[in-house]
Formats: C-alpha cells, sequence, structure tokens
C-alpha cells in the first residue's frame, strides 16, 4: 500500500509546481563518509595593533564559519598556554559511549565511572538508576549499565554486588537519568610534540546537540555537535600540537574522525588522519612586578613573576632564577615560592640596596610542567629608590 | 477555544395549469447551487427510442421549499432546478397528458443530484404514475471530496457533543485536533465555517465562530478537498451548516438530552510522577432541553423559524494530595521491603531518599487527601429565522442567533479562588435574497452577515482581583499549603516536614511533598482578557447559463469582509511572575512600551512621563552574535484595563472575486474551470497608524501586511460512463490560499512588547514563610536584574520581509465513485496536497527582531532593491539601520523552508438511507509528513496562528521533518442506522459509530531557555514511532412512537465508547523537564534546555548536555523526565446520553 501511495506521490508531483518535497534542512549534519572535525574554536594571544601589549581571544583555529569574519578564523600560531578551552566542532555525530563514561552508584572497579554499552538507550540507563537504596529490578540485562568490574565484587552502601552484577546509576535526584558523566580518557586529546596533553576529564565532554546554525545566545562557541575540552594544567608550551582519538572513537558507521584541510569537510579526509589541523602553542613568558626598567623601586621590594603556564616547580632555583647586581650593591640572600604554580615569587633576606640597578634572570632552565623549557632567558631590570 | 430526512409529500395533484403555464428557465446543465441549496437536473428520454424530449415540465415540491420550483426540459431534453434547500422532493414530469412522480429526490448542500428520467410516450393519459425508483446519490458535476450530514445522521448516529463540530468528524480524511476538526491533512484553524451562507469562522484563531446546537440544523455539508472556485480563504475544509426553516406546515419539536456522570464510568488517572497533587476530572453531568418552531406568518409567503435551547453542565475535579515516602528498601526478591522508617543503624530503612517502585520508577506515595473542585457552565442556544418569497424567483431570508454563555472554573494546582469565570456571547444576523431573472438563466444571489464574538474573563476571587498571577515552581506542598490555607488538614499534616521525634513520618526525607513536575499557583487572575471580534460581510454572484459547444454555467461572484478586533494586553497586577522557589530565582514578566533605544532622537525629545522605565535587553547584534546590552526607555503596562498601551485594535479586510465555468462538454463530460482572486489587507493597531515608529524612526501607514496576487486556478474534469448519473471518473486540480486570522493583528501589529527580568530571591526583599523564600512579588518595584537578567521580546518591533508572498497549498485529486447497487455507492480516491509556501514569523537576531517572511524564501530581487537604497543613503546611521536589514533579511534563507505533504487513498462506501437502512463508511491511508503542522504548534501547544515559534529561532529548526502530528496512517470508520417499524407500536433505531484509527508520532523533546518547554526537537520527529492503534464503538438506541396526529415521541440512549477502552489517546513527548528534580537534600532542580540533537537516536540523549537559564552551555548531563512517554492523555471513558424528543 506504501509503494501504491509513493506512485501516487510521483503523479501528484507532476501535477504539482514544487514536485515531491526533498527535505534538507540547514541544520542538518553530514553523516555521510567519516566524521570530520569542521572547526575548532580555541583562545589566541594576539598583539594589540599599534601597541605592544598583547589580549586573549578565542578564534576559530581551524574550519572558519559563513558569518565569521577573517580575523576570526585563521591558524594560530600563539595559542594561550593556560586556561584555554576547546571546542572542536564534528559534522556529525560521534558515539557517545566512546567518549564519555557515566556516574555509578559505587566504585565498579578502580573509581565509581563505567562506560555505558553500546546500543543503550536513556531507558537502559533508567532502568538502572538509583538514588541509594532501591536498585530497580529492571536493571539487567544486555544493556546494562553499571556492572561492577572488580573480582571481589562492590560495595554499595551496605549491599556487596558480586562482579558482573550492576550497581545503579547514580540518580541522586531520581529522575531516571544519570547525574554525571566525565570524558574517558584518553578518548580525545592533544599531542604536542611527544607530549600527550592530559585533559580535565569532568569538565570536559561530548556534546552531541547543536549543528553549523548559530543560536540566539553562545554565538560561535554553540555550534555542534562538539567536544568541550579543557586541559587539566594547560598546555606545554613552544610546541606544535595536534587532535588525537582515542582508537575507539568512532560515529555511528565505526569510521574514526579526521581533520580535513583547512575544515572543508567538502574535501574529505581519511578515517583517523588527524594531521590536517594542528596549531602552536605560545612560548613560555612571564609579567612582572615591578616591570621591567622601573626606577625608584622600595628596597623591600619583592619580586612577582607570573608565568603565562603552569611551571614544573622543580625547576624554579635559585639557579634557574638569578638576581644580580653590579658592585657596590649587594643581592641579599634570597628565596622563591611559586604560587599556584604559575607565580614566582622573589623574597630578599633583607633590603636592596638604594639607588642600585639589579637584574633577574629567568634562565632555560626554567620549565613548564610539561618540561617544556624557556626557549630564551627571561631578563628584567630594576633601579630601587635612594 | 476551542467547537436530515424530510419525508417527501406529493402535492403534483396540487399543481394546476397555472403553474404549468408558467413561463419557466429553459434549462442546461450544469451545477448551479450556493452554500445553502442544491439543486436537481437531468435528462429526460423517450423509454423507448432514447429520444431526448424537449418541453417536458418539470417541478420540484417538497415541505422545505416555499414554493414549487419549475423548469422545462430543452431540445436536448435536459432540465435543471437550483436554489432548492436541502430535503427531500417530489419530481414531476408533466409532458402531453403523462404525469409521472418521482419521490425521495435527496437534494443536499451544493450538491446536483441527478435525476435522470425515461418517458412511456405510450402511456395511457391521465394516469399518475409514481415511479419508486430513487435517483442516483453521485454529484456527476463536481469533483468535491466530503460529506453531507443530514438530519437523520445527526439524529440516529451516536456522535459526543451536541453541535455540528462534533458531527464534523465522519467525513474521510478528518481527524480531532485540540481545537476542532481537521480536514486532509491540515489543522482545524484552516477551515472556514459559513452558517447559512455567512462566514462565521472565529476571526482570533479560525476556530468555530457559531457553535449551532444539532436540533436547529437541517443538514451540514463538509468539503474536504476539490471545491471550486466560489470557495476560499481555506487551506483545510470548508463546513456550510444551514439551519431549519419554516415551511407551510407548523412543525417542531421540544427536545432535551441528559448525560449524568452516574452514566459515565470512572476515568483511569495519568498520574504524575514527582508532584504531590494529582487531579482526574469526571463529567457530572451535561443537559440541554429547549423546543424548536416553524411554520408560516403568510401562507406560501412568509415563513418564521424560532428555536431556543439552554445548555448546563458541570466537570468535577477529583484533586488527590499524596506524599512519598522513605522506608523501604530493594529486598533481594526484586521487591520492596515493608515500611518502616527507622534509620539503617536502628534496623529500619529510612536514607533520606524517596522510595521508588522498581517495576514502574515512580515514587511510592501515600495518598492524604481527595478534594472534589467542580466547574460549571452554561449556555443559551437561540435562533430566529424569517424566509419570504416574493414569487416564485425571489426570494429572501434573514436569520439572527446568538450564543451568551458563561464558565466558573475553580484553581486545582493551588487554592480554588486562583480559578477564573469568563463570560462570552456570539451574535450571527445575516440576510440573502436570490432572484431569477432571465427566464431563469441568470440567477442573482446577494448575501451579508455580521459576526460578533466576545469574550471576557476574571478571577473568581474579586480580592486578588488587582495582584499578579504568582506561579511557584520546585518547592514543597507543605510549605505552600499551611501558607496560603488552601489544603486541608490532612494534606498539611501529611505533608509536615520535621525532624526525628515530630509527627512526621518520614523524618529523614527533607521535602515529603515535592512539587517538581506540577506548579503550585497563586494570586491574581493573570492574562486578564476582555476581547470582541466582528466580521461584516457581504457577498454577491451571478450565474449565467449559456448555450456554446455544449451546456455553460458561468458563475462570477465579489465579497468582501470587514474584520475587526479589540482585545486586551495586561495581567493583572501589571506583571506575571514565575517564582523558581528552589532555584533561589524569580522571573517578572511584563508588557511594555518602548519609547525608543536611550540616545536615540525619540528619547532625547520626550516628555511623556510616563516612560519613566528602563528596559534592557541582550545586544544580539548582527546575526545573532553575543554582545553586550541595549537599553531602552519604556513604560511597564499597567495591570489596569483601559490605562495606555493596555487596549489593542485590530483590523483586517479581505475582499476575494472570482469566475468559474462548468462547461457540460457532453451529457456525461464536464469541464469546471476556474479562477478565484483574493486580497487580504492587515492593519496596525489603531494607535500605531500613521506614526513613527520609534525603533525604526519610520513611517507607520495604515497597512501592516498586505497579501494580494492570491490567484487561485481550479479545473477539474469528469465523466459519467453511465450516462445517467450513477458513475463518475475524476480529476481535478487547484491552488488554496491561506486567510491568515486575526492574532497576528493583536500580536504582531500591535506593539507587542515583552519584557522579562530573571532576580535572584535576595533581591526580592525577605523570605515569606508561606512560599518559604522570597515572595515574587517583592521583585515588582526592582528596576533592574542583576547579572544581565533582562530581555525584551520583540524590542525591535517586527518587521515584514519585502516580497512576502501569501500561504498557499496545491492539491491533485483523482478518483471514481459507481453506484454498485441502488442506494449504495462506493469511491476510491486519491489526494495529494502539498503545501507550497508559508508566512510565519522568523528571528534572525534571537529573538530581538520578529520578521514576518516566508521562511527560507527571500527574493533577490527584493535584495537588489535593498542594496541599491543602501548605496543611495549617504545618512550614515539610516545605512547602518538598512544594512542591518539587509543582514537580517538574507537570514531568512537559512531557514528550513516550511512542507506539509499530504498524500491519501480513500475508500469510501455509503449507503442512503432507503429500506431502513443507511451505511457510511471509509477507509483512508495516508501520510502526512513534512516540518509544518499547520496553523496549531501541537508540539508545545501555541496556537499563534502565522507567528508561532515554530520558525522563530535557528537552532529550534532541527529535527523538525517528519510525520507530523495529524499523521495517522490508517483511519477507518463506519456509521450506520438500521429502523425497526413496529407499525403502531412505534419504531425502533440502532445506530452505530465505530473508529479505528493509527496512533500519532511521538516525540522526544526539551525546553529552550527563552521560549519555554517543549520547543526543541531533541530526535527527529516521530523517530520514537507513534501512540497506541485505537478504537471505540458508539451505539444509538432510539424508540419513537406516534403520541397523535403528526405528533411523535422519541426516547433514546446513546452510549459511547461502549466497550469503555480508554486508549492512549497523548503521551508525555517531554523528554527533558524545564526544571530538573530535586536533589534529595534540597528543594532545588535546576533549569536545564537542550539544543536539537540534529539526525540524532534515542541513544544520542544519554549524552546531550544542559543550557541554563541564561543559554549558556553547560556540561551538566541533562536530566529525564520521569513522565516520559507515560500516557497523559486518554480518550474518554463509557459514557451515555439519555435523550427524549417530542416532535410536532
Amino acid at each position: 500500500m506504501k509503494t501504491v501511495l509513493n506512485v501516487l506521490c510521483a503523479f501528484a508531483a507532476t501535477f504539482a509546481v514544487a514536485g515531491c518535497t526533498t527535505y534538507e534542512s540547514e541544520t542538518d549534519l553530514n553523516p555521510e563518509g567519516p566524521p570530520m572535525v569542521r572547526q575548532v574554536r580555541m583562545k589566541e594571544t594576539f598583539s594589540n595593533p599599534g601597541s605592544t601589549s598583547t589580549s586573549e581571544r578565542r578564534v576559530f583555529a581551524f574550519g572558519t564559519h559563513p558569518m565569521a569574519s577573517e580575523a576570526e578564523a585563521h591558524p594560530v600560531m600563539s595559542a594561550t598556554a593556560s586556561g584555554n578551552g576547546f571546542r572542536v566542532i564534528m559534522d556529525e555525530l560521534l558515539v557517545g559511549n566512546h567518549l564519555e563514561e557515566i556516574a555509578c552508584r559505587a566504585p565498579v572497579d578502580t573509581d565509581a565511572f563505567a562506560r555505558v554499552p553500546l546500543g543503550a538507550t536513556p531507558d537502559d540507563v533508567a532502568r538502572c538508576s538509583a538514588a541509594q537504596d532501591i536498585l530497580p529490578r529492571t536493571c539487567g540485562g544486555e544493556n546494562a549499565v553499571c556492572l561492577c568490574d572488580n573480582d571481589a565484587g562492590c560495595t554499595v552502601g551496605v549491599t556487596m554486588v558480586a562482579k558482573g552484577a550492576p550497581v545503579g546509576v547514580l540518580d541522586i535526584n531520581q529522575d531516571g537519568a544519570g547525574d554525571e558523566t566525565r570524558l574517558i580518557d584518553g578518548a580525545v586529546t592533544f599531542r604536542c610534540g611527544a607530549l600527550t596533553v592530559p585533559m580535565d576529564l569532568d569538565a570536559s565532554y561530548w556534546n552531541p546537540s547543536g549543528n553549523q546554525q548559530v543560536p540566539a545566545m553562545g554565538g560561535f562557541e554553540a555550534l555542534g555537535p562538539a567536544l568541550v575540552m579543557l586541559p587539566q594544567r594547560g598546555l606545554p608550551t613552544n610546541v606544535t600540537c595536534q587532535l588525537e582519538f582515542g582508537a575507539d572513537v568512532v560515529d555511528k558507521q565505526g569510521l574514526a574522525p579526521c581533520t580535513p584541510l583547512g575544515g572543508n569537510i567538502e574535501d574529505g579526509c581519511t578515517p583517523g588522519d588527524t594531521t590536517g589541523f594542528t596549531f602552536k602553542v605560545e612560548p613560555m613568558s612571564f609579567e612582572n612586578d615591578p616591570p621591567n626598567m622601573a626606577t625608584g623601586v622600595s628596597k623591600t621590594t619583592q619580586v612577582v613573576l607570573l608565568a603565562n603556564t603552569q611551571l614544573d616547580m622543580t625547576s624554579v632555583t635559585t639557579s634557574t632564577v638569578v638576581v644580580t647586581t653590579t658592585a657596590p650593591a649587594v643581592v641579599p640572600t634570597y628565596t622563591l615560592s611559586v604560587m599556584m604554580n604559575r607565580n614566582i615569587t622573589i623574597t630578599f633576606a633583607a633590603p636592596l640596596t638604594g639607588s642600585a640597578t639589579y637584574t633577574v634572570t629567568l634562565t632555560t632552565g626554567v620549565k613548564d610542567s610539561f618540561g617544556q623549557p624557556l626557549p630564551t632567558p627571561y631578563v628584567i631590570t630594576f633601579t630601587t629608590a635612594a | 477555544m476551542n467547537n436530515k430526512l424530510i419525508i417527501a409529500s406529493i402535492f403534483a395533484s396540487g399543481l394546476g395549469a397555472t403553474s404549468l403555464g408558467l413561463s419557466l428557465l429553459a434549462p442546461t446543465i450544469a451545477h448551479a447551487q450556493s452554500q445553502t441549496t442544491g439543486a436537481v437536473t437531468g435528462t429526460v428520454t423517450d423509454s423507448k427510442t432514447g429520444e431526448k424530449l424537449a418541453g417536458v415540465t418539470v417541478i420540484c415540491t417538497s415541505p422545505s421549499l416555499a414554493q414549487a420550483q419549475t423548469a422545462i426540459t430543452d431540445e436536448n431534453g435536459q432540465y435543471k432546478i437550483t436554489d432548492l434547500p436541502p430535503g427531500d422532493y417530489l419530481v414531476t414530469f408533466y409532458y402531453a397528458d403523462i404525469t409521472l412522480e418521482r419521490g425521495g429526490v435527496n437534494v443536499g448542500i451544493g450538491r446536483v443530484t441527478p435525476v435522470f428520467q425515461k418517458l412511456n410516450q405510450a402511456q395511457a393519459g391521465g394516469e399518475v404514475v409514481k415511479i419508486t425508483d430513487t435517483a442516483p446519490t453521485i454529484d456527476p458535476t463536481s469533483t468535491t471530496q466530503g460529506i453531507t450530514i443530514d438530519k437523520n445522521y445527526i439524529k440516529n448516529i451516536p456522535f459526543p457533543g451536541r453541535t455540528f463540530e462534533d458531527t464534523l468528524g465522519a467525513a474521510a480524511g478528518s481527524q480531532g485536533d485540540a481545537l476542532g476538526v481537521s480536514f486532509s491533512g491540515s489543522s482545524s484553524l484552516e477551515n472556514q465555517y459559513f452558517v447559512d451562507g455567512v462566514n462565521t469562522t472565529g476571526l482570533t484563531f479560525g476556530t468555530v465562530g457559531s457553535p449551532v446546537i444539532n436540533e436547529f440544523i437541517e443538514e451540514i455539508e463538509v468539503i474536504t478537498g476539490g471545491y471550486n472556485a466560489e470557495y476560499g480563504r481555506a487551506t483545510g475544509g470548508v463546513v456550510n451548516v444551514v439551519t431549519k426553516s419554516g415551511s407551510n406546515e407548523f412543525k417542531g419539536s421540544v427536545f432535551g438530552t441528559y448525560q449524568p456522570g452516574q452514566l459515565t464510568a470512572a476515568a483511569e488517572g495519568t498520574p504524575s510522577n514527582a508532584s504531590s497533587i494529582d487531579a482526574t476530572a469526571d463529567l457530572a453531568y451535561a443537559a440541554d432541553f429547549g423546543f424548536e418552531l416553524g411554520g408560516p406568518i403568510i401562507k406560501d409567503k412568509l415563513w418564521f423559524y424560532v428555536g431556543f435551547a439552554p445548555q448546563f453542565g458541570r466537570v468535577d475535579i477529583t484533586r488527590e494530595t499524596k506524599r512519598q515516602t522513605d522506608c523501604r528498601r530493594l529486598e533481594e526478591t526484586g521487591n520492596l521491603s515493608a515500611c518502616d522508617a527507622r534509620l539503617p543503624s536502628q534496623g529500619g530503612f529510612a536514607d533520606g531518599t524517596a522510595d521508588t517502585d522498581p517495576a514502574t520508577g515512580f515514587y511510592v506515595t501515600d495518598t492524604l487527601d481527595t478534594e472534589v473542585r467542580s466547574s460549571v457552565s452554561q449556555g443559551y442556544n437561540m435562533l430566529g429565522k424569517i424566509n419570504f418569497a416574493a414569487t416564485p424567483e425571489n426570494q429572501g431570508q434573514v436569520t439572527i442567533q446568538a450564543l451568551p454563555g458563561s464558565r466558573e472554573s475553580p484553581g486545582i494546582y493551588g487554592p480554588a479562588s486562583s480559578g477564573g469565570k469568563a463570560s462570552s456571547l456570539t451574535t450571527d444576523v445575516s440576510a440573502k435574497w436570490t432572484s431569477k431573472f432571465n427566464d431563469n438563466k441568470t440567477e442573482v444571489e446577494a448575501v451579508i452577515g455580521w459576526h460578533r464574538e466576545t469574550f471576557s474573563d476574571e478571577g473568581l476571587d474579586p480580592s486578588q482581583a488587582n495582584k499578579p498571577l504568582q506561579v511557584l515552581y520546585d518547592g514543597s506542598l507543605g510549605v505552600w499549603g499551611p501558607g496560603f490555607g488552601a489544603e486541608s488538614a490532612r494534606t498539611n499534616n501529611g505533608c509536615f516536614d520535621g525532624g526525628p521525634g515530630s509527627s512526621d513520618p518520614y523524618p529523614f526525607l527533607p521535602n515529603n511533598c515535592p512539587m517538581d513536575t506540577t506548579p503550585y499557583v497563586i494570586g491574581g487572575p493573570g492574562s486578564i482578557t476582555d476581547e470582541t471580534q466582528q466580521r461584516r460581510s457581504a457577498k454577491l454572484a451571478i450565474t449565467q447559463r449559456i448555450k456554446a459547444g455544449g451546456s455553460h454555467e458561468i458563475k462570477a461572484g465579489i465579497d468582501a469582509e470587514d474584520n475587526t478586533s479589540e482585545t486586551n494586553r495586561l495581567y493583572s497586577g501589571g506583571a506575571f511572575i514565575q517564582n523558581y522557589v528552589g532555584q533561589d530565582t524569580v522571573r517578572i514578566t511584563r508588557w511594555a512600551q518602548l519609547l525608543g533605544e536611550v540616545g536615540s532622537p525619540a528619547v532625547m525629545g520626550n516628555n511623556d512621563l510616563r516612560f519613566d522605565n528602563m528596559c534592557s535587553t541582550p545586544d544580539t547584534g548582527d546575526g545573532g552574535v553575543m554582545g553586550g546590552n541595549r537599553m531602552f526607555v519604556c513604560d511597564w503596562t499597567s495591570g489596569v484595563e483601559g490605562s495606555p498601551g493596555t487596549r489593542v485594535t485590530g483590523n483586517t479586510f479581505n475582499w476575494s472575486a472570482y469566475l468559474r465555468d462548468s462547461w457540460q462538454i457532453q451529457p456525461n463530460l464536464t469541464l469546471n474551470a476556474g479562477l478565484r482572486y483574493e486580497e487580504q489587507r492587515l492593519r496596525y493597531a489603531n494607535f500605531l497608524q500613521n506614526t513613527v515608529d520609534p525603533l525604526t524612526s519610520q513611517q507607520l501607514g495604515k497597512n501592516a501586511l498586505v497579501m494580494d496576487q492570491m490567484w487561485a486556478p481550479r479545473v477539474g474534469l469528469l465523466y459519467d460512463w453511465t450516462k445517467e448519473g450513477r458513475s463518475k471518473v475524476y480529476a481535478h486540480w487547484g491552488r488554496f490560499y491561506e486567510s491568515i486570522p486575526m492574532r497576528i493583528n493583536d500580536r504582531s501589529f500591535g506593539g507587542e512588547v515583552n519584557f522579562t527580568q530573571t532576580f535572584s530571591s535576595s533581591q526580592c526583599g525577605m523570605t515569606d514563610p508561606r512560599i518559604g523564600n522570597t515572595n515574587g512579588e517583592g521583585c515588582l518595584n526592582t528596576d533592574m536584574a542583576a547579572g544581565g537578567g533582562e530581555q525584551l521580546i520583540g524590542a525591535s518591533g517586527v518587521l515584514i520581509a519585502p516580497g512576502i508572498k501569501p500561504q498557499y497549498l496545491d492539491e491533485v485529486i483523482g478518483g471514481f465513485e459507481y453506484e454498485i447497487l441502488d442506494d449504495m455507492k462506493i469511491g476510491i480516491s486519491y489526494q495529494n496536497r502539498r503545501m507550497g509556501r508559508v508566512i510565519e514569523d522568523v528571528s534572525t537576531d534571537g529573538a530581538d527582531t520578529y520578521i514576518i517572511a516566508n521562511p527560507g524564501e527571500w527574493s533577490s530581487d527584493e535584495e537588489e532593491k535593498l542594496m541599491d537604497r543602501i548605496e543611495r543613503t549617504d545618512d550614515p546611521i539610516e545605512k547602518g539601520r538598512l544594512n542591518r536589514q539587509l543582514t537580517m533579511f538574507k537570514g531568512i534563507r537559512v531557514f528550513d523552508k516550511p512542507s506539509r505533504d499530504y498524500n491519501a487513498l480513500q475508500f469510501t462506501m455509503t449507503r442512503r438511507f432507503s429500506k431502513k437502512l443507511y451505511v457510511q463508511g471509509s477507509y483512508t491511508f495516508s501520510k502526512t509528513t513534512g516540518n509544518y503542522p499547520g496553523l496549531i504548534s501541537y508540539d508545545n501547544g501555541q496556537v499563534d496562528p502565522n507567528i508561532s515559534s515554530q520558525y522563530d529561532l535557528i537552532e529550534l529548526l532541527s529535527n523538525r521533518v517528519g510525520p507530523l502530528p495529524q499523521d495517522r496512517p490508517h483511519y477507518i470508520k463506519l456509521d450506520g442506522y438500521y429502523t425497526f417499524d413496529f407499525k403502531k407500536k412505534g419504531e425502533a433505531t440502532i445506530g452505530i459509530r465505530l473508529r479505528a484509527l493509527s496512533g500519532v508520532p511521538t516525540n522526544a523533546l526539551a525546553g529552550h531557555y527563552l521560549y519555554g518547554s517543549n520547543e526543541s526537537f531533541l530526535l527527529p520527529r516521530g523517530q520514537l514511532g507513534r501512540t497506541d492503534f485505537d478504537h471505540g464503538l458508539g451505539v444509538h438506541l432510539g424508540y419513537g412512537k406516534p403520541i397523535g396526529k403528526n405528533m411523535k415521541l422519541e426516547v433514546y440512549l446513546d452510549m459511547f465508547n461502549v466497550y469503555n477502552r480508554q486508549g492512549e489517546a497523548g503521551i508525555d513527548d517531554n523528554y527533558a523537564p524545564q526544571f530538573k528534580l530535586s536533589a534529595p537534600n534540597s528543594t532545588s532542580g535546576s533549569e536545564q534546555n537542550a539544543n536539537p540533537v540534529s539526525g540524532g537516536t534515542y541513544e544520542d540523549l544519554i549524552w546531550v548536555k544542559t543550557i541554563d537559564s541564561r543559554g549558556n552551555e553547560t556540561g551538566v548531563p541533562i536530566g529525564k523526565n520521569p513522565n516520559f512517554r507515560n500516557t497523559n492523555s486518554r480518550y474518554a471513558p463509557a459514557n451515555a446520553r439519555l435523550g427524549l424528543r417530542l416532535t410536532f
């Protein structure tokens, strides 16, 4: 009967102006072929025109958008090393089960997060959702979520659950949906030189919502579907990075993601090939107080150096942070403290000599948390008050 | 807002030579009938030779007819008698001295009944031959699809409801929706309703405007497609209702029906999880009684008809309060333990978390109390009609009908006093005149009409009249119940939250009675309605019959409608408050009038002290990219009716003209061709006309939107292979334009601006112990919401896309009908309806500016014109404004083009009433797909024709393509009745009404931070299957007995859904409630919204992330509605109606 109706539809189309309607939408994704990274939004440092100062802005480091200006879309050679959240916008849906895991009611192995079986639906999650004392007996079967994976079993409250049995999905508010998810370690990351950048798994996520249309709120930061990636401790400085997906991250056809040249999905790309997108992280740099070349600096001053990235604290020593002056002025003994892994404070044991010029040198022995060295020594001078 | 058979008498002997001697029309064959009448046509031939007989006098008589109507056959033996009111006729043929009578010829509205007659010229003269053969039921000259519903159908088929709207579902391809009956894949607001030839379609939305009670109705014609150029302004169906008229005999009835609650089975509930109030509505009674009477004032000249029928009804809403429990755990058996509210350390199962049933996922609850609150309504149907006939060729009619009504409904989720009362009055006055000239070759019909609707409402409690309506979300009935004194002591005590040792049976559960999925309503009445709509209409039609290459019936007509509306725009207390108690958030919504943006010339020169407020809104900049804030000088519109800005007047002027030819090339081959032209002029509200728009600095004229160039061609071809009206094979093509209802005048052309402020509770004063947090009224005088929580919707007004074109659909129909047996015809048809273009508002800058446009289309010519204008402008401000407009208009093209395709195969069978049996059945196999359901947004319940939220925001467009809400692939309808004649002991009738139908597609919806619940299609439309296939049976049992001369008493019982199948009518499509359920140790549940997962599948929803109340994406997984896919509405339970009718 349906065939008859379709034939008649085609018959009717010969009379109608528009013919049989084809349903295409500007909001459609591109499920054909491998999943392609369409755009990457990230933060870069740029020089303010006509000034030596710099600012930060979020741009399309990869790909672009019809509504984006030229200034908003270009390869990035100075990605900020810290506080840089990435939005990797895909041209189609990835299988979320390989990207995120769901919080369980109790530890199932080393922690209380478990992968969701392929094919599981929100109903399977709901069947296993529990607040505390009640685990629905409907939780079970092929798509049961949060199965105990310890040989010794798993402890849920006062109950011991055997290996292979469900412990239940954490659902404190009892709405039948998991309360938390987190990114699977290694599902997606950045490879910077030989380094793998660890992600903040709790703050990073996969959101299948969205498309290429810019919503009322959020601008380009709300394009989707997207992987939101927040590096746990920033990026290694002065190095080129590229996206790296876990081996099992695929679209619904089982194809691995790739990065077409310039984000142009018309060009296509080979599944698994992410070489089409690289970016350079800015080198390590510092802001300081007192400022370079300052005069009239208090003799009791501390010197504060704020790094643009987290530092390897072991690399911050009096050998790598050197204070010198010219006789007859003297450099009192000084101590170094590092706050928040970024903020080096030099504290002198005695007042500095008046009307003397001091030089603070950070040697290339100072390294970021990934072990990347300061590329060239960082030197500042200041002159104390009389 | 929603919703005959006359036993012929033989008068032939009464017709004398005078009648025969009249100079009557020279008939030609074609269909000539109006919206209130039908026609009889045919060919008279010699029964032996087949010779076509000219000069045969044909006379139609009927109790329905004031004066006999006559025609004489032409040289081809053809005749036609037009302007016949619906009813059963006696057709008498006089030829030489032969008199032949053919009774039982049924004439319906808008139909041509073929009566082909053979005469035996050898027959003895002077004898009256009575033909028992019945006339065919097929109209071989018309391609219209649909059904005619007569008085007997109304009487003997059990259908729920008491007005004509309730009968319309008998038509194949029709189905009910929230606001009426929809036809052929459309929504019900796309129909046109005519009563006695006058347009009575509701003005604001397009609903039924005048719901005439069935006892006053002679016949209903339901046209579901294939209509010719006489009809327009509809992309759904056309319904013609003809009320009863007086005649030369006094006739009437006294009637009454009573539908008691005792004859209604208990309704199966649709409980709501995570709420502490459940409500179930049961009919207490519905009753009406009345009389109708018609007769002569001056015999053969002047007749009257009057009717009066009050209606009363009461619905009892049983309100059950309940609390959650915390005293069970899951046993190893998989069952819940017995209840023990002690702590686990004490051997009990209290853990501070509410217990859930492992089998259903629902919370386990204790019932606390039940209370019945009643809603009452009444209406008074009144009808008066005068018919007069100056001569048989010149006849007129004046009709007046009125329906005053009122209703009182208590508040359910809150104090009873939070309910409201409403009153309404519908009035129709119409006059019609018909004249025939030129030997009846020329006919003129003129109709004027006035349709008026008024509606007003107010709160039940006068002391709250000036207070804002406040809706409390996400809190505890244990606080709100005692706080507002609306709950019983049992409920209040049961919801008490106390610590161990208190009377709280679950002391470790922080909130025994959460209100997570239903809000609690307090305060004033909210939106105050006081509105009047009127339509003054006039139409004139001229029909001319000529001969040229066959027979032509050419009809030309013109009509005009002047529609006006006056409506209120105000909230009681000046604001509407949403108080998210658990989230420390209060949202204030009000109407505002803007003077202009800060710094603009309008503001600089302001000396109007009324504009003393500031309204800010996010600056979305060009193309929706987020910017800062825009500040406007504004006035918060008052809550006092009549104060500035609260009254909106609207006006729409429609006119149309048409020309059509029904060309009978051969007696059995007809070509219908017509062309219709329509225009619609929608005007700005009076107070805006000829003013300068403060936002655009543009002078506003009179017309906001002119829809012209609506050329609607129609063509149809029919062939009758039996050559005697017992068959037809036909095809039809037509274009139909929409008539935009007046809701758009109120909202888009009335300067509507909505201002919302979202406050933290701390900005609104101290905690009100009745609420458990701030009282939202405390925010009313706070000028600025913190954190940019202010939003103007419509701040930049409404733009009309240059070059906008009218909304239309195209239709193709092909099929055949054949009378396989006497009185029984079958038909098969295919119908395709495809939406060609739609008018909807879109916003390309994130709900700042709305553009009324054709989504997906903007003409390149208009773009060039605008660019040229920009080029020629030197003023940088003007250039900037035009550039912004250019960006916005170009953005229209990005929106999906609306689509709706309806493809249907219909199988119909009709056995007209004869030999005591009537049967009518249909099976429709159809597909209705696309992304545009029509003028109703079924998914979120919005009723704003042409300005719905469906195309407002680009991010919400995704996933809307699929089977539309009206897509029911299979629909079987079977109606019939049989009459048992017990002679002097009376007669009994049994009637049935069977319906079996596919369910409707289901979806997964989520909220949008600006637009509210159910705006976002998380998954492609219809991907989650459909509701259950359903069926139901109604039975009518009637018994009538003559109790005197021309008097009959009937009693009857109509039983609906006799096997009490309360099937699933709807399920909860809301996947993610806009407010997530509470965490256990607090009452807070946060707002959650989500954008669509384009092309996603159900599995993807596990990973969807929340968008917060400000529109920002978060990494928090979206919560699921515990009621998702639960049944939320059922078909009515078995119920019955008793009826009594005394006819005379």
